[in-house]
């Protein structure tokens, strides 16, 4: 027999207007029919966090480039981008600045990563399947 | 500097994770677009990027070794930007690919980064473009984004 399952409501403002359904009546018939988020399986790779300066070698270009392009060639092959980023994270943590007599002088950075990923995003490098 | 060589996966390595995983199998895995801003334009008081051509090169390799058919467009205005990133996220072959990656390289504020003329394209607009709503092509597979740009001033 059928459970009261109850209703499923949202915290935060503007809720009020329906408070015994879950609803929205934007693109109510377009939302119906993908019975999707309207966003969902992105990941977004941030050099530095908010509010902050991300760093740039003259020579060696930025920070976070450099070590997104060496984690991903060394580690693609068996973990997923979610894991790189994280390695990623931990080498931005570890760098300092050199710029002796500027204000940058051992001045710090620190990247992040957002995701709505649903699964294990591997990019399986150089592997074909045979069909 | 160059890249260290991309290491290959094992047929074992993928028969072992494919099942928690996103179908990444196709040729090429996906599209990829890189937006590089190095020269601004001197009304701006926005400072030549030294360095920046050196990441644009380096993703540019990445992304091709990782099986990518690599776009790379230099120096654009905040008009253009949103113009080549809509034209993309149009493209009919995201249809036949299981992936998608957009790097935006600039300087640049929390949420936005400028275009070559000091102007800002905002990241949720550009996050848009590839929703489910407005990129049905790419559903269900994953996106990348990659943002090099500072998000404030301290």
């Amino acid at each position: 027999d059928e459970a009261d399952q109850g209703v499923d409501q949202r915290d935060g403002k503007g809720w009020s207007d329906s408070p015994g359904h879950e609803e929205s009546d934007a693109n109510k018939e377009e939302n119906l029919k993908l019975r999707l988020p309207t966003c969902s399986d992105m990941i977004c790779g941030y050099a530095c966090l908010k509010g902050t300066v991300a760093m740039r070698n003259t020579k060696r270009g930025s920070w976070y480039i450099e070590a997104l392009t060496s984690v991903f060639a060394e580690d693609s092959r068996d973990t997923h981008v979610a894991d790189m980023l994280v390695k990623v994270n931990r080498r931005i943590k570890q760098r300092e600045a050199y710029a002796p007599g500027t204000e940058f002088h051992r001045c710090k950075e620190m990247s992040e990563y957002c995701s709505t990923l649903c699964r294990d995003l591997y990019l399986f490098p150089g592997y074909h399947p045979v069909n | 500097p160059p890249i260290p060589l991309l290491k290959h996966c094992t047929p074992e390595f993928y028969h072992d994770h494919q099942h928690l995983a996103y179908k990444l199998t196709s040729e090429p895995r996906g599209l990829a677009l890189i937006l590089s801003n190095v020269n601004f334009s001197s009304e701006t008081n926005l400072e030549y990027r030294s360095g920046g051509d050196v990441d644009c090169t380096s993703l540019e390799m990445l992304f091709k070794h990782l099986g990518y058919q690599v776009t790379v467009i230099p120096d654009q205005t905040a008009q253009e930007m949103q113009n080549a990133l809509e034209r993309f996220s149009k493209l009919p072959d995201h249809q036949d690919v299981d992936s998608c990656i957009v790097a935006l390289l600039s300087h640049g504020v929390e949420g936005g980064v400028y275009g070559s003329d000091g102007e800002l394209l905002q990241l949720q607009e550009v996050f848009r473009l590839f929703d489910n709503a407005n990129c049905p092509n790419l559903q269900n597979k994953p996106k990348m984004f990659f943002i090099q740009a500072c998000r404030g001033g301290e």
